[in-house]
């Protein structure tokens, strides 16, 4: 194969440019909005963990030592594997739960400010705590069924690949801490 | 080794080591066969819910065993450019573990590493660099950017360990050793207990990633020692974090800054 059109080089050279750049972009933290983006991008990471049991009338919310959540598997395998319950964040979003499912969401945005924190686990679940309790609170309109319980418990969990629970994560999943947010919703929450 | 001026042969070699990476990568993956359910590794993310694009498609096209056929031909397709001696299969094979790993860094977007960065830009770069017939400047071009994109990742690194205060003060690297699942925990309590070490050895780290470019311009002993120490980093990070495509990805970087060093010595008065 003989690749003579210059067109081709050039375009490929043209790639390599972008490409060049846009690592660069997102690779320094030069900007403040790329800042933001990761910021957002985590809080959604965040929901992802979200997870519903309509049923039953809670939710959960796992969160994760932040320089390891980028290396488990996906999200919603881990919630399946965590929880044992089915991944039903994406049917949550178009169902009644949606309210729930947002705050929960915004919860998870705001955890990060915690989470990206030093502070000793003690200190860490106090702020969690906090957070969590201030957007209860700061509910506007309050939902009908409010959240009744929130428990949270820090557990050590480490998990590796082809272990239990299972994980393809490249076999590169490890995971850290892991606190678990309860909630217990009322029932207007979830639309019955 | 090639020479340090053989833009083809150094473009050959980092797919080689990439490659290897890849065939332990996916024979690993490929030994939890029973965990490939559907969606694990086939379907796009987002695909979990009701109706999505997954629902269309046959679990038996999503789980096992299309997932083990798909790890295990891309295992084959990298043995093939580690062992093979030259050809136009090579090309072929290069292309179809790019487009492999186009759609895996696509899939698992969210939980991608430096390596899977690293991996998709060298074989971009080999893919193209390795075509007979292209420009010598096309393949130093490729070889310009696996090294950039090496550089780029050891030095974000460092800046990112340099900005995060837990890493600063040693807790990060002890956290590690302690907790992680590949842990030392015995190793992590000696740190644990001598917080000067914890503190000396992260900056030492992060230090080390900034500062790794300059290896490009130091003479030949000095860069080999960068290289080496390079090396073992990854090494010893596979296996106390259990990180080893890391090894491969960055390892197969090497050739392209191989030859920029050699090139930076030519141009050096």
């Amino acid at each position: 194969m003989d690749l003579s059109p210059r067109l081709l080089e050039t375009g490929f050279l043209a790639v390599l440019a972008a490409w060049t750049l846009g690592s660069v972009v997102f690779a320094l933290p030069l900007w403040r909005w790329r800042q933001r983006l990761r910021r957002w991008n985590q809080g959604l990471w965040f929901a992802h963990w979200a997870v519903f049991d309509s049923g039953r009338g809670q939710a959960e919310i796992c969160v994760y030592s932040l320089e390891y959540c980028d290396r488990l598997g996906s999200g919603g395998e881990w919630v399946e594997a965590i929880s044992g319950r089915p991944w039903t964040w994406h049917a949550c979003l178009w169902q009644p739960q949606r309210r729930l499912a947002d705050r929960i969401h915004r919860i998870g945005q705001d955890l990060l400010w915690v989470a990206e924190r030093d502070q000793p686990a003690a200190a860490w679940l106090a702020a969690i705590r906090k957070v969590v309790g201030n957007h209860l609170a700061a509910a506007r309109p309050q939902p009908a069924g409010t959240v009744r319980e929130i428990r949270i418990q820090a557990t050590r969990s480490v998990v590796t690949a082809g272990a239990d629970p299972p994980v393809v994560g490249w076999g590169v999943a490890r995971q850290e801490k892991r606190v678990l947010l309860q909630f217990t919703a009322g029932e207007d929450d979830h639309g019955r | 080794m090639p020479p340090a001026n053989d833009a083809f042969e150094l473009l050959r070699w980092a797919a080689r080591i990439c490659c290897a990476g890849i065939v332990l990568q996916s024979l690993e993956l490929a030994s939890l066969w029973p965990e490939l359910r559907p969606r694990r590794l086939l379907g796009r993310p987002g695909d979990e819910g009701e109706g999505g694009f997954a629902q269309q498609v046959p679990p038996r096209a999503q789980g096992f065993p299309a997932s083990l056929f798909v790890l295990l031909g891309r295992a084959g397709a990298g043995l093939g450019v580690v062992l093979l001696a030259g050809g136009e299969a090579i090309n072929a094979l290069l292309a179809a573990l790019l487009l492999c790993q186009v759609y895996f860094n696509f899939r698992f977007r969210l939980v991608l590493t430096n390596a899977d960065h690293l991996n998709l830009a060298i074989l971009a770069a080999a893919t193209v660099g390795t075509l007979p017939g292209v420009s010598p400047a096309l393949r130093i071009a490729a070889l310009g950017f696996v090294a950039f994109q090496a550089v780029l990742a050891y030095a974000a690194s460092g800046i990112e360990k340099l900005r995060a205060g837990h890493w600063r003060a040693g807790a990060r690297l002890v956290q590690i050793l302690q907790d992680s699942s590949h842990r030392f925990p015995r190793l992590g309590n000696r740190l644990a207990a001598r917080p000067g070490w914890a503190r000396a050895a992260s900056w030492a780290v992060a230090v080390g990633e900034v500062l790794f470019p300059l290896g490009l311009l130091l003479p030949p002993a000095g860069f080999f020692a960068v290289i080496a120490a390079g090396l073992l980093f990854h090494a010893a990070l596979a296996v106390i974090m259990g990180l080893p495509m890391f090894f491969w990805s960055f390892a197969a970087t090497y050739p392209a800054l191989y030859f920029f060093h050699g090139y930076f010595a030519s141009i050096r008065p």
